[in-house]
């Protein structure tokens, strides 16, 4: 039996991918870490704590569900209260009134109580540092927890922890990442179910693996980018313009390197909300301000070797400054620009209040 | 008669699963004391007669329980949850606690003592072993730790519960700390004729002095300096300026009687007490009708134990914190690749551990980061030859456009759009390569938003150059 806690808020939403099925099935160069779960598991209580770490998209969740079951898991999202860690309601699990608690004693007393230790898996659990009560920080805690064992999962290596559990040793469990031929088997089992021709779709992913490799190491990017852009390297034979044969596949890479080009860019992009644009051109003029009023309009392109005193003022970004000095230049550079000019008046008198 | 911590602490024979022998509040009580020195031989005994196994039948190797029994065996020694045999350089102190707890348990004199020492020292092996000499429905033991017990008021509800009198308590509703408190200590010994004595162990004792005014521990000293109950208060602390903490009004009503412990002096203490913990004997693990097993086991465990490899870990970790959980975790680590194909704990796989568990991921996580993201971190180096900290990401943007200028042929590939490079930035951000730093205010547009580099010039140099995926001209460019 496991225990089942929602750290925090637990955001359905944003961990869609996370509750998909394991991509662990049998063989993908994590055997040694899965053994070392399995005894975990079958050390549990014995051993305070485990600390699985590894960059993103190597398995480590996957792993952890697989070893010690969906239910051990506990996702830590958002900033969160110590107390608010164990208050979550979840439904239909005879354990939860275990972690009903809302303070650490009480589950510390409820823990000593179990009659089998358990384990429990905090995924995400670099949002658990700086979390503190009068001063105790709850990752040291957790560690001491009786009967229970606490499986990290996280991105960063434990040194990140240390200011919250100074004093213990953990155990590591490092999940490194993926390398070029292991990536190109886990992309293998992704094959759709309705192409029968496995060379051709094997093709397909030796081309995304070289053109893409340099840029985007993250397997789940190379997954979504595999299924996205694979029908639109089918098209040509679709169209019968070219066969599935070896022979064409010059032809089509030359169809489907446009659409390359444009998942790299679209993969990375942003979307900026308004908000953020009026942002950036406020800031723009501020810039002007701070610039302005240090006269230091000399800024020079200069190829020679930057030194810190000839940094350019537009990388440095935006300085302190009088507002009123920023209402100046807009009243100078636009004379109506009435919606703004009154939003920064109103800035300055509420900044003066 | 039956108290009711005693069937509490009997509930839980299981003992606590924590790696911290501090954190171990419950006692092994159904150990008597006589099999507990006899356990202290065993071990011994085992790794000594080796010579004598050969005259057993041929067994059947290690299938995968035994070797989990085996491991169970070795983990709960390791974390502590079973009392050891031998405690070198603790009997001094175990000694003294024991003249002063029998003070308390058998003539019914209250006192207060303080362990001090530094981390995994054995101040809770300390407080059970001496504990564990006595009978055990003869006192009754309260166990607080400062890491659970943020506040009095929690630290009480928990010694209400563990003494199981939340109904008395429901009935006299005690408006304060103390009043309650004392309500539960005189509660406790009105049915009886004799005073029960009540033991209060206080892990992470300076804690408990940063709670405001102190009232747990006014109240727990005052009551031990003026009731008629008897009150034993251990406190344990790795803080040597613990007393200091303590509130003057506090101060004066502890009996200022202070046990030092001191971690393992040399190689060879400390040996004593790993062998002790990674030797099996058949008889005391459960692993009876395996004893050829055992004796490999140990066999192997002694060579390792000799082996000059183990000797300058060992010799490094008594220099340096002189922990031995330090030694312990790398243990842990190991028997968690035990397996039946690989069932004793050898050089190799002691090796290994030490380089999984010591060995700073930096590296591996520099060669799992994309080109883009490290040729951004060679960007960043070039900030801090130049003095320019902080740096944010527009600086780094422009040293990196300068250095593809220089190089298009060859650093073509790394051409990308500029939001491109800001989420290479931002993943730097993520691995926490690189921090923001305070004070740069939050409104500022996130591409000017000031960072520091987590990492020195050198390292960042030392990544690149034995980085083999990293292209020529970026290794170039970090040397320049």
């Amino acid at each position: 039996m496991i225990l089942k806690v929602h750290v925090g808020f637990m955001n359905q939403l944003s961990d869609t991918s996370k509750n998909e099925q394991p991509a662990i099935h049998g063989a993908s160069g994590r055997e040694r870490q899965l053994s070392q779960l399995r005894n975990v598991q079958r050390l549990a209580g014995l051993i305070a704590s485990a600390f699985v770490f590894g960059p993103a998209a190597t398995g480590k969740t996957a792993a952890v569900q697989l070893v010690f079951g969906r239910r051990a898991l506990l996702t830590a999202t958002g900033p969160l209260l110590c107390r608010l860690c164990f208050r979550r309601q979840d439904g239909g699990n005879p354990l939860w009134p275990l972690v009903a608690h809302s303070d650490l004693a009480s589950l510390a007393f409820a823990c000593r109580l179990l009659s089998t230790p358990k384990v429990v898996v905090f995924d995400g659990a670099e949002k658990l540092r700086g979390l503190a009560e009068n001063r105790v920080r709850l990752v040291s805690a957790l560690l001491r927890l009786p009967n229970v064992t606490c499986v990290f999962v996280a991105a960063l290596p434990w040194r990140q922890f240390q200011a919250d559990a100074e004093e213990s040793n953990q155990i590591n469990i490092y999940f490194n990442a993926y390398s070029y031929a292991e990536t190109r088997v886990i992309l293998e089992r992704d094959c759709p179910a309705d192409e029968d021709d496995l060379a051709f779709y094997l093709r397909f992913v030796d081309l995304t693996q070289s053109v893409l490799h340099r840029a985007c190491r993250d397997l789940n990017e190379l997954r979504h980018i595999v299924a996205l852009l694979f029908p639109k390297y089918k098209d040509p034979v679709i169209h019968g313009k070219c066969t599935k044969d070896i022979k064409d596949s010059k032809l089509l890479y030359d169809a489907v390197q446009f659409y390359f080009k444009e998942v790299i860019d679209k993969l990375y992009i942003r979307k900026v909300s308004s908000s953020e644009w009026t942002q950036a051109s406020t800031s723009g003029c501020s810039l002007f301000a701070r610039a302005n009023e240090k006269r230091t309009r000399k800024t020079g392109i200069s190829t020679a070797k930057k030194t810190s005193a000839k940094l350019r003022q537009q990388l440095v970004g935006p300085k302190p400054f009088p507002i009123e000095r920023m209402l100046a230049i807009f009243y100078r550079i636009k004379e109506d620009t009435s919606s703004t000019v009154d939003e920064l008046e109103s800035l300055v008198t509420f900044k003066c209040k | 008669m039956t108290s009711p911590t005693r069937t509490t602490t009997t509930t839980t024979t299981t003992p606590i699963g924590t790696k911290r022998k501090r954190s171990a509040t419950t006692l092994d009580d159904d150990v008597s004391p006589t099999t507990a020195s006899a356990a202290k031989t065993k071990p011994k005994r085992a790794s000594r007669s080796n010579g004598n196994q050969s005259s057993h039948s041929k067994q059947d190797p290690p299938n995968n329980e035994t070797v989990s029994a085996a491991a169970a065996a070795i983990q709960r020694r390791l974390a502590g949850s079973s009392l050891p045999a031998e405690t070198p350089g603790l009997d001094d102190a175990i000694e003294k606690l024991k003249d002063l707890a029998a003070a308390s348990i058998v003539n019914a004199e209250s006192n207060s003592v303080l362990l001090i020492g530094p981390r995994s020292s054995g101040k809770t092996m300390v407080i059970r072993k001496t504990l564990a000499q006595f009978p055990q429905d003869k006192f009754i033991a309260v166990h607080l730790d400062g890491l659970f017990h943020t506040s009095d008021q929690l630290a009480v509800k928990d010694i209400v519960r563990q003494l199981q009198m939340e109904s008395q308590i429901e009935c006299a509703r005690p408006s304060s700390v103390s009043e309650c408190l004392k309500f539960v200590i005189d509660t406790l010994n009105s049915g009886s004729k004799e005073n029960i004595p009540v033991v209060f162990v206080l892990e992470e004792f300076d804690l408990f002095a940063l709670h405001p005014k102190q009232s747990l521990l006014y109240t727990l000293f005052d009551i031990a300096q003026t009731c008629v109950n008897p009150v034993f208060v251990i406190g344990a602390s790795q803080r040597q300026d613990s007393i200091e903490l303590l509130e003057k009004r506090v101060k004066s009503r502890f009996s200022h009687r202070v046990i030092f412990t001191y971690p393992p002096q040399d190689v060879d203490d400390f040996t004593v007490l790993v062998r002790n913990a990674i030797t099996l004997s058949p008889k005391e693990d459960g692993l009876l009708g395996h004893e050829d097993y055992c004796t490999e086991f140990n066999r192997r465990a002694e060579s390792l134990l000799a082996s000059s490899f183990y000797k300058s870990i060992a010799q490094e970790i008594v220099m340096g914190t002189c922990d031995v959980r330090e030694m312990f975790g790398l243990f842990t680590s190991q028997l968690l690749s035990l397996s039946p194909e690989q069932p004793y704990l050898t050089l190799d796989g002691f090796k290994f551990a030490c380089v999984s568990q010591l060995q700073s991921p930096v590296r591996d996580m520099f060669n799992a980061i994309s080109p883009l993201e490290q040729a951004l971190l060679v960007g960043i180096k070039q900030c801090l030859d130049r003095h320019i900290v902080p740096f944010n990401f527009e600086i780094v943007n422009d040293f990196l456009k300068d250095f593809l200028k220089a190089n298009e042929r060859s650093m073509a590939a790394l051409r990308f759009k500029k939001d491109v490079v800001f989420k290479a930035f931002e993943s730097l951000q993520a691995m926490e390569f690189i921090t923001p730093i305070d004070g740069s205010g939050n409104r500022c547009p996130k591409m000017h938003k000031m960072f520091k580099v987590n990492l020195s010039i050198g390292d960042i140099c030392d990544l690149v150059m034995e980085c083999e995926d990293c292209p020529e001209a970026v290794q170039k460019w970090c040397q320049s």
